[in-house]
């Protein structure tokens, strides 16, 4: 079935259609969450009470071709607002001893552990509107166009926040390059 | 490879690595569809589709028996026994007629029956689902409104009024009025219903009843059956039978009926209950307190609103940018001590949601004006305020809000679900007002 009549018939009740819709959009969902908010109980936090509001409100959709952007509102809102209730950080520090303590075949090179960190600090430097574009775009595959919907924000926008995004990733890179302690402790101790 | 596209691939290869071991947890599905049921149900009860949960509603039950009377000379039916104890039902033979449901029909040697009866279209069954003021229902209804603002164990009332009529023979309408009453969770919510008419609300579908006095009131405390259809369609045969206590009484010419929308009530518990509301004294002043919202959706005419507040209001049904008038509510708002109100209407277009706040308020007045990045602009001789949060701001709520007073009265624009797309939108949907 495609996504549209899915969407169709979620929005007359269906409840099969329902558990298909989440079945589709749940892992994607949670991974938005869990990298805007950098917190796992959160984002299962978020993604839930994210459903409950597109499963209460889906029949408002006029359009089901833009129930991407419209979802995706809906988490990046519950994300925002659940950021700013805990206040939290993107990424704890209890994550980043899991990146060393993590056995090797979740690395393939030092490099990439390198780039990993690099991209973190990336990410923490983003402010969360910039950030959440970074996400919106690179990991769920939105356009600018659908995220400029999501976000309710011009396209114009969207594009400079992907520019500043990666020349700070970019000047990060360079910083990092050089850097492989952590990696090399990480081998050590593993 | 350039330069970008290995920072595009870069940024896409380590997002998603980030989360390659986070899965769903199994019962966040179940998680979502139970705090859906359980909000459904409280925003059932709310919204007044008591109906379908339980009995009561069966409101023309003489009608119900009576048609049900009738198709006997023309439906082979069999009806269907009850056994109150075992709840189980018998099956029959009925064909499943589109236009027949199963009701229940009457009661023997505490047994229910049950017939399959011709669909009853609920137009004679009116019911509004808004929030009215007692004062303005006592007019609708022609009977006092006096209910407790709260009941004990924390169960405060919730919104107003809901007010309920169907239509005699000579299309007079006859009304039952009901408040819902909760506490904070929602794990107990109770019902009072109101109405000058005997039969047709609280006293034709019960059964096995019991008399009991609270003061000098005679209490009747009964059982209201109530059909378990599978998918909720009564047309299938039920699987089950509901017992739902209810407990009525008449006060001054008044007849009440009490019951829970969640935990059936304990005799003793509902007899509190009902001392609790038989003794309340219901002053005048706190008639409004209990809930804030007055009134309420879009039937109510902008004049009955500027009646009610005392002051011009400006809600245009319909405004630029293709924003149409969903709703609008009054509520009681206090501000040093003086008591005022709030209008406000909603509005929705392609799924985004306006909320314009209306008070009338001190002329210097503003909730924008000294914020740090407003800007101060006119639309003709109205000085206009806009406000616009910086990214790093953002919190759950609008980023943006435009703002104007006129007659008086302060106009507050804001997007519930998101922000203006641009300052000449708002400035769009604020001609509409000023223009209106």
């Amino acid at each position: 079935m495609d996504e549209i009549n899915l969407i169709r018939r979620c929005q007359k009740g269906d409840s099969e259609a329902f558990d298909i819709l989440f079945k589709l959009h749940s892992k994607k969902a949670l991974h938005t969450a869990y990298l805007i908010s950098g917190s796992r109980h959160l984002a299962e936090e978020i993604v839930q009470e994210s459903f409950i509001q597109c499963f209460k409100n889906i029949n408002k959709l006029n359009d089901p071709q833009k129930f991407r952007s419209w979802f995706y509102r809906i988490i990046v809102r519950y994300s925002w607002k659940a950021i700013s209730k805990e206040k939290i950080n993107d990424i704890d520090i209890e994550d980043d001893a899991n990146i060393c303590s993590a056995p090797d075949e979740v690395f393939e090179t030092i490099e990439s552990l390198e780039t990993r960190k690099a991209v973190r600090r990336a990410l923490d430097k983003l402010t969360l509107p910039l950030k959440t574009v970074v996400i919106l775009y690179y990991f769920n595959g939105l356009s600018t166009k659908e995220i400029s919907k999501t976000l309710n924000c011009m396209q114009g926008t969207v594009k400079s926040r992907l520019y500043n995004a990666r020349k700070i990733l970019s000047k990060e890179l360079k910083q990092y390059k050089s850097l492989s302690k952590c990696g090399e402790e990480c081998k050590i101790n593993g | 490879m350039d330069n970008r596209n290995q920072i595009d691939n870069v940024w896409e290869s380590v997002l998603k690595r980030e989360v390659q071991k986070i899965d769903v947890p199994e019962d966040l599905l179940d998680k979502i569809k139970s705090e859906m049921r359980n909000e459904k149900n409280i925003n059932r009860t709310f919204m007044n589709n008591i109906r379908e949960l339980f009995c009561p509603f069966q409101l023309n039950t003489l009608r119900v028996i009576l048609t049900a009377f009738v198709c006997v000379s023309f439906i082979t039916a069999q009806i269907l026994i009850f056994s109150e104890n075992a709840r189980v039902f018998a099956l029959d033979s009925i064909n499943n007629a589109l236009t027949l449901v199963y009701r229940i029909v009457g009661y023997e040697d505490g047994e229910y029956k049950v017939d399959k009866v011709p669909l009853e279209e609920p137009e004679w069954f009116y019911h509004d689902s808004v929030f009215y003021a007692d004062k303005y229902i006592e007019q609708i209804v022609g009977f006092p409104i006096c209910f407790p603002e709260a009941l004990s164990d924390d169960c405060n009332a919730f919104y107003g009024r809901n007010i309920y009529a169907v239509e005699d023979q000579n299309k007079n309408k006859i009304y039952m009025v009901s408040t819902i009453y909760s506490n904070n969770t929602g794990s107990n919510i109770i019902v009072l219903e109101t109405s000058k008419d005997k039969e047709n609300y609280f006293f034709g579908n019960i059964y096995n009843t019991k008399n009991y006095k609270v003061g000098n009131k005679e209490v009747i405390w009964g059982e209201c059956p109530n059909l378990v259809f599978p998918n909720n369609d009564p047309r299938q045969k039920p699987i089950d039978l509901e017992i739902t206590h209810v407990l009525l009484w008449e006060n001054n010419g008044v007849y009440y009926r009490l019951w829970s929308a969640n935990n059936d009530i304990s005799v003793d518990e509902g007899l509190r209950l009902v001392e609790e509301i038989i003794d309340n004294k219901c002053p005048e002043n706190t008639k409004f307190k209990h809930t804030g919202v007055l009134y309420g959706k879009n039937d109510i005419s902008n004049d009955d609103v500027i009646n009610m507040v005392g002051h011009p209001v400006r809600i245009p049904d319909e405004l630029n940018e293709g924003f149409s008038l969903e709703y609008k509510t009054v509520s009681t708002i206090t501000e040093n001590g003086q008591t005022g109100y709030e209008v406000c209407g909603y509005y929705e277009q392609d799924n985004r949601h306006l909320k314009i706040t209306m008070v009338k308020i001190d002329e210097n007045y503003s909730a924008l004006k000294n914020l740090p990045s407003t800007e101060v602009l006119n639309i003709g001789d109205v000085k206009c305020y806009w406000y616009e949060q910086n990214p790093s701001e953002l919190e759950y709520k609008s980023d943006n809000f435009f703002e104007f007073k006129i007659d008086g009265v302060n106009y507050l624009l804001s997007i519930l679900d998101g922000s203006f797309e641009s300052k000449e939108e708002a400035i769009s949907i604020a001609k509409s007002i000023l223009e209106f």
